[in-house]
């Protein structure tokens, strides 16, 4: 499989050294509490919501347009607290997802549209379908196919998915070029 | 083009500046307003009741022909989620995604699901959940559980991560690290 190459305005990108691309038109609050590993593509317009809690997302992900990254909510005892959210490495959420999740383990590929509910938690290796909602505080196996409304385990996904995901997400990246410059 | 004159926030209400307010809006005490919520009052005023959390991206547009639009309180209407009902009563959940259509009602102690519709000729009775793809409803005994730990816990931390509405501008992160 090979991905096509997608050039970008350097104008409107702004690269980190550790090789995270960031779309200047984010919406992201409380950068001070956002821990990004590297190599992360973020698009335009993705909400990132550091100000609640920490989030910390691992390498390789990319974040496509207008998804929405905000801690959950958990009630101890009474006293609420923002749970700290943690995503995986080699992570691709899709256009206009909404991730109110907990936790996302490594190799997870969101669909687009997906809605994941307050302080569920998606393991290794799983497929979220487009246009799924997940519910609240769910817990899915690794290598599940997830789907539906509400979501359920709709199928498994191969044993390989380690490897395609990291070989997919490597090759997104490295596609993910800067437009050259017009020559003359 | 948001006209101060028309729009009353009460003073204990956090409204986030990049909230986008139209027309004649009235917010009472205690309210939160998340960022890039939009409140669209060029057709008729809305009227927002005490103590509601407006998350991100949640529209609350008035669609009808000078009618006043009501808001209750201790609702929450989750991100993305559209409403242009008349009528939102108390203690109502509107989940992510979720619409409320043009003229329909709500009462108290609802949820909409996520991604679920409530039409236009809905009214929604007392404690009436809307749930999964199909726009099922059923009644529930348990009432939604309005948490003040929550709202407190967001009043005390947005304003010293985003500049207030009206002339409040975000205060020193002490106030931020003393609420983890």
């Amino acid at each position: 499989m090979d991905l096509p190459i997608v050039y970008y305005d350097e104008t409107e990108w702004a690269k980190t050294h550790t090789g995270n691309k960031v779309n200047k038109k984010h919406a992201i609050a409380g950068t001070q509490n956002i821990l990004i590993a590297g190599k992360t593509i973020i698009e335009e317009g993705v909400t990132i919501r550091g100000d609640l809690a920490t989030v910390k997302i691992g390498k390789y992900c990319v974040l496509k347009s207008r998804c929405n990254i905000r801690p959950c909510m958990k009630i101890f005892s009474k006293k609420p607290t923002m749970c700290n959210v943690m995503i995986g490495d080699y992570v691709f959420i899709e256009e206009e997802c909404v991730v109110n999740a907990a936790q996302i383990y490594a190799f997870v590929h969101l669909g687009a549209r997906a809605v994941l509910g307050n302080g569920c938690v998606i393991r290794e290796c799983s497929r979220v379908l487009p246009d799924t909602v997940v519910p609240a505080d769910a817990l899915f196996p690794p290598y599940s196919t997830i789907g539906g409304n509400p979501a359920q385990v709709v199928g498994t996904e191969p044993r390989c998915t380690e490897n395609l995901m990291m070989e997919a997400i490597t090759m997104y990246y490295d596609n993910f070029v800067p437009k050259q410059r017009a020559i003359a | 083009m948001t006209e101060t004159s028309t729009v009353s926030i009460a003073s204990s209400a956090i409204v986030c500046v990049e909230a986008d307010i139209k027309g004649e809006v009235i917010i009472k005490e205690g309210c939160v307003v998340h960022p890039f919520v939009v409140f669209d009052a060029t057709k008729g005023p809305i009227y927002v009741g005490e103590n509601n959390i407006f998350e991100e991206y949640a529209v609350i547009r008035n669609n009808s022909d000078g009618q006043p639009m009501i808001i209750g309180d201790w609702n929450i209407f989750q991100v993305h989620s559209k409403s242009s009902a008349k009528y939102v009563g108390s203690r109502n959940v509107i989940g992510v995604h979720a619409v409320l259509e043009d003229g329909c009602s709500v009462s108290d102690d609802c949820s909409v699901g996520a991604k679920c519709t409530v039409f236009s000729h809905q009214n929604l009775e007392p404690s009436v959940s809307v749930y999964a793809a199909t726009n099922l409803s059923r009644t529930t005994k348990t009432p939604n559980m309005t948490s003040p730990h929550q709202i407190e816990f967001l009043r005390k931390i947005l304003p010293s991560y985003h500049h207030l509405y009206g002339k409040k501008k975000a205060v020193a992160t002490a106030s931020a690290s003393a609420a983890q």
